[in-house]
This record gives structure tokens, sequence and C-alpha cells, in this order.
């Protein structure tokens, strides 16, 4: 199954190595594949290193693009950390 | 923010001597004090807030690279400094390797905006060109601002 959504980042502290730490390892637990986009660049939502190079600071959107069997539930958990519920 | 806008050639150290994480981040902190970067602040009081967060985590984003960093009151602008350690630092970095390049930095409590940006264009450097690379083998402090210098015009953030 194939997820995408849009999402504003509302975690207070923008996706810094912590948050942005736990989306990997959250993003690397699940079966999906994750594509996090900002400003038209798609990074692999597993590699924290291609995830701060998004720069994603609270208030900005995202598109979060969850592929796999586990979708739902990847989609939900990776949101989450999105709008700061860690 | 540009690199070399927080690294001047006085904060780079090309071979850091310490062995360990705790060494290695008093080695930067001490040289910052030296060079009057860190207002009224101690050395022993920035390095205590920086090994506070890392036992958040580690400040190891991989390939060899650390970010650590703290934000206290009473530094007025964002400061930084720069690392090189040739034998390699255990830092229980986020992909289990040793950690070479040390990007210190320091900010107020309210600018947290642009400690995200500068990691970014770290980042964006390391993923995108042999930034990595480039820096394990410079020679020298000037090879070093050579390479801040380039990455600064190629990154766009």
């Amino acid at each position: 199954m194939k997820l995408r959504k849009k999402i504003k980042v509302t975690n207070e502290h923008g996706l810094h190595i912590r948050p942005a730490s736990i989306f990997a390892e959250t993003a690397k637990s699940h079966r999906s594949t994750v594509v996090v986009s900002k400003g038209g660049e798609d990074v692999d939502g597993r590699s924290i290193m291609e995830i701060l190079s998004l720069g994603i600071n609270s208030g900005h959107e995202v598109v979060l693009e969850v592929d796999g069997p586990d979708a739902e539930r990847a989609m939900s958990a990776l949101e989450s950390i999105l709008v700061g519920n860690l | 923010m540009r690199l070399r806008e927080i690294l001047s050639d006085e904060v780079i150290v090309e071979s850091l001597r310490a062995s360990d994480k705790r060494g290695v981040l008093k080695e930067i902190v001490e040289l910052l004090k030296a060079k009057k970067r860190l207002a009224d602040l101690s050395a022993d009081k920035v390095l205590n807030a920086l090994i506070e967060r890392e036992k958040f985590g580690s400040t190891g984003i991989g390939k060899g690279i650390a970010v650590p960093h703290a934000k206290l009151d009473g530094i007025r602008e964002i400061v930084g400094a720069f690392g090189k350690s040739p034998r390699g630092i255990e830092f229980n970095a986020l992909d289990g390797e040793p950690v070479h390049i040390i990007f210190l930095v320091l900010s107020p409590p309210d600018r947290k905006d642009e400690y995200i940006k500068i990691l970014q264009r770290i980042s964006t450097a390391a993923r995108k060109t042999n930034f990595c690379r480039f820096l394990r083998n410079a020679k020298s402090i000037q090879e070093i601002v050579d390479i801040f210098q380039e990455m600064d015009e190629i990154v766009q953030v």
C-alpha cells in the first residue's frame, strides 16, 4: 500500500539531530519505504544524514510518502514525530 | 549560515590530541575560551552543557562526523569551532563508526533556527560531495579553510 501525506511540522524544535534520529530509526523499524520531500527535494527517510540535509524546521511543510505492507502504521508513527509527539 | 561565518582559522584544530569524546570536547572548548569566544562563561560550564546534550543521544551523525551542540545563556551569538581527529574517536555515533570530524556549535537559547541551518549545510555537503574525505585528508588549517570556502560556494541551503 502506498500512502502520501502533506504534513506541517509542529515539533517545536524542528528536526535537529535527536528528532531526526528518532524519525530515521522509526522509519527503519518498519518494512515500508519512506521518502520525505521538501522544496522539491526527496530524501530517504531512513537516513538521518539525508533528513538533516532538508533543514526541516518547525512550521515547514513536508510530504511523506510511505510504501509497503505496514504503510499505515509507519505513516502514523512518523507523522507523530513531525508534529511533536515524541 | 555559511561555515566560514562561524569557523575562522583560529578556532580550527587540524589534529586533536585527545583520544576520547570528553577529551576532544574539552580540547575544543578550551581553545574557544583561549580565543575569547565564550564571553563570561567558564570552559567547564560549556563542557558540561555539551556532555549533558550527548547524554540525550550522540551527535555523531554518521560518515565520521559529529556536531556537538549546546544552547547556553550568556552566549550572545552563534559560536563555532572545528576539530579533526586522525585516529578517530569513539563517539557512539549513529552508524557505529568512529568520528574524525567535529563541528562544535554553541548558540543562545533563542537561535535554534541557525543550528538547523548549520546541520543542513554540513549534512548536505557530506551527502553530495567528497567533503568528508577531503577534510580527513587535509594537512593544514589553510586546506581545511579552503574546503569550507568551497563547500559554502557549492552547497546551497
